[in-house]
């Protein structure tokens, strides 16, 4: 029996034509081409090469600081930006607060003056549309203003005097029928104009703003005010992205999330390798305000900024070891913003020369008319809008985890990313309700210098071939912020979407 | 098969046509070693993959005057095999001295008429430890020194085993034939 399996089985060899030869020796290969890059972990090389990043990034940050122009708050730094002020002032014909510029100036633009005299008065040189009416103003200016995102440095100017005229025109019929329900309903005036500001002498909105208004009158403009002013302006109330200057204030809490399917090769290796991955994608940037006071509520309660779509560039490099997985890099991140924010107040203004009584005969036809001042409630509503833009660059440090099944590969990837703001333009408010121009390079800015996040990622992989996987990465990285104000936190959420092509070298 | 010394100095130096070449020349055999081994063939190309790299990334240590490549080559596929065996089979926890299993449909002279197939797989009915130590004795021709050395056992427990390993062939071999006449004799009767 035994001489039978000697026989049969010593030195016997098997032909391998029921046998993917060629398959088994691909994967041996690419074992091999793995297995082949590294004797010893390479932490030297892996912390040089850590360190040179930082460094070139600190002095890219630095070098760049050092030679940009101060902003001149004309504007000219939104080049690719387009902001839109919608401001709808019902302005009395009295004025409550006379010798205020800013009201000086709605009067002008309520008894129709030019609009471009409006517009010559702000450096900023939007374009403004005034309406009395909100869903007006929706309609004309935020749509248009959308079509042309990031659209080229257009500015346009939109006379304000046919819309004057139109919109006097039906508030003088509101007018004329509140005078006419006066005769049988009530003639006692509304109560006088709420708390007003100091420097403009527009309302302030608060708690004290009694929102109920009825009535609309002749609407004045609200200019554009000068960001060029407001240098020394108050703390914000708003932000986005990223990091501050006030360390031991609020912060902007950043959450965000990518699929990054890279092509990658990989393969469960029990030998180190290294490799080096180049991505691309998508994000959105998503944000929430979080009051630390009451007081703001009224404030900023419209405010907000939701993202748009934005874009991610980075590059990896890495070595695997065991299933273990780490990864350092350069991304670039661009998120875009829109800056939304609705402001609606009421107050009450005295309207000379008002019809208040009518007198008519048995047959219905008008007698008399009594003319007067009386006082009406008046609406306000204000909207902003403007396109904002954050440049971040990032210097992710990962460790990963990973496990293969046959063609399937799935992990896990833990880590810090180190952001630098490279650059940032837009538009907030500042306490008063001022416009408020901030870049990288004038105060204040709105985003830190650096940050760190930490990050979370997925890591999903199909082998196309034994060189070549195929990976989804959700990834989702918490990154500390910031804020100036220190009644607001704002948070961000950002999903992103990026493809690349990872190499073994 | 012949493998030159200048192919496995070009696989030393990392030269993958070499390596494939290498890879082709000692497939047949390895692949007819790993599959007397491991207890559950499926696992062959994974373990013939992992013995080819550990192959080739231990190339450097192979000395050709001690021992042909091609022994070299199979003792590492055995080793490999076994390690699949106990990591990733399992092994029974104990010995059993039980009854082969029932034989297969072959009649007449068993060693004639069985074919390689069958003798394989009563080679992988047999309780733990006795194919590994049969086949490394009887086919492959290792003394009970070198067994002892690769299974970390002494050499008096593979010598026991091997003579266990040889009975329970010959019980399997008796029932095979038992069965075999009995089905004759049924045959005949009807």
């Amino acid at each position: 029996m035994e001489d039978e399996y000697k026989k049969r089985f010593h030195n016997r060899e098997l032909p391998h034509d029921d046998f993917d030869a060629e398959g088994l020796w691909e994967d041996i290969a690419g074992e091999l081409d793995e297995g082949a890059a590294a004797k010893g972990f390479p932490w030297t090389y892996l912390g040089g090469a850590v360190l040179l990043l930082l460094v070139a990034a600190v002095g890219f940050i630095l070098l760049r600081n050092d030679t940009t122009v101060k902003n001149t708050g004309d504007g000219a730094v939104f080049s690719e930006n387009k902001s839109t002020e919608v401001a709808t002032e019902a302005t009395a014909t009295l004025q409550e607060n006379s010798g205020s510029k800013t009201n000086a100036e709605k009067e002008k633009s309520a008894v129709g003056a030019d609009a471009s005299d409006v517009v010559e008065k702000s450096d900023l040189k939007d374009k403004i549309v005034e309406k009395n009416d909100l869903a007006t103003a929706k309609k004309g200016s935020t749509k248009a203003d959308e079509e042309n995102a990031f659209a080229n440095d257009t500015r346009e100017v939109k006379s304000t005097a046919n819309v004057d005229k139109n919109v006097a025109d039906i508030a003088s019929q509101v007018i004329e029928n509140q005078a006419i329900n006066s005769l049988s309903e009530n003639k006692n005036p509304a109560p006088l104009p709420t708390k007003t500001d100091k420097k403009n002498g527009a309302p302030i909105f608060g708690n004290e703003t009694d929102i109920t208004a009825k009535k609309q009158n002749k609407n004045g403009a609200d200019s554009v005010k000068n960001a060029g002013e407001k240098e020394e302006a108050s703390p914000l109330l708003f932000t986005a992205f990223t990091l501050l200057q006030n360390e031991d204030k609020t912060a902007l809490d950043s959450f965000v999330i990518e699929f990054s399917p890279l092509i990658k090769k990989d393969k469960k290796t029990k030998e180190i390798a290294f490799f080096g991955d180049l991505y691309g994608g998508a994000n959105t940037l998503l944000t929430d305000f979080q009051l630390q006071t009451d007081s703001l509520t009224d404030a900023i309660e419209n405010k907000s900024e939701n993202g748009l779509i934005g874009n991610t560039v980075g590059v990896n490099i890495g070595a695997t070891y065991q299933g273990w997985q780490l990864r350092t890099g350069v991304a670039l991140h661009t998120f875009n913003t829109r800056f939304d924010f609705r402001q609606t107040t009421t107050r009450n203004v005295l309207q000379s020369q008002v019809l208040k009584t009518v007198f008519i005969d048995s047959t219905g036809a008008v007698q008399n008319q009594v003319f007067g001042d009386t006082t009406v409630t008046v609406t306000d509503t204000r909207r902003i809008e403007h396109y904002n833009q954050y440049r971040l660059l990032e210097i992710p440090l990962e460790i990963g985890r990973y496990r293969t099944q046959g063609k399937f590969m799935y992990g896990v990837n833990v880590g810090v990313g180190f952001n630098f703001l490279l650059n940032q333009s837009g538009r907030t408010l500042d306490l008063n309700g001022e416009i408020l121009d901030f870049n990288q390079n004038t105060t204040p800015v709105l985003c830190k210098d650096f940050g760190i996040s930490a990050r979370i990622g997925g890591q999903f992989g199909y082998r196309l071939t034994d060189k070549i996987w195929l990976t989804a990465e959700p990834r989702a990285a918490w990154q500390s912020g910031l804020l100036f104000e220190e009644n607001v936190r704002v948070r961000a959420v950002s999903f992103g979407i990026n493809a690349g092509v990872k190499m073994i070298f | 098969m012949h493998i030159d010394r200048d192919l496995i100095s070009a696989c030393k130096a990392q030269n993958r046509a070499a390596q494939k070449k290498l890879y082709l020349a000692l497939l047949p055999y390895l692949r007819a070693v790993a599959r007397r081994y491991l207890r559950d063939v499926s696992y062959e190309k994974d373990a013939l993959q992992e013995t080819f790299v550990k192959l080739f990334r231990s190339l450097e240590k192979y000395d050709p005057a001690k021992a042909p490549l091609k022994s070299w080559a199979a003792r590492m596929t055995i080793n490999t095999c076994l390690n699949y065996n106990e990591r990733v089979i399992g092994l029974p926890a104990e010995e059993i001295e039980n009854v082969p299993r029932e034989g297969t449909e072959e009649v007449g002279t068993y060693t004639e008429k069985i074919t390689d197939e069958t003798m394989l797989d009563a080679l992988r009915a047999m309780p733990a430890g006795y194919a590994e130590i049969f086949n490394l004795f009887v086919i492959d021709e290792y003394n009970h020194r070198e067994i002892a050395e690769m299974l970390q056992i002494s050499e008096a427990v593979s010598r026991q085993k091997l003579s266990r390993a040889k009975n329970w062939l010959r019980k399997s071999e008796l029932l095979r034939l038992g069965a075999g006449v009995s089905v004759l004799v049924l045959l005949l009767l009807f």
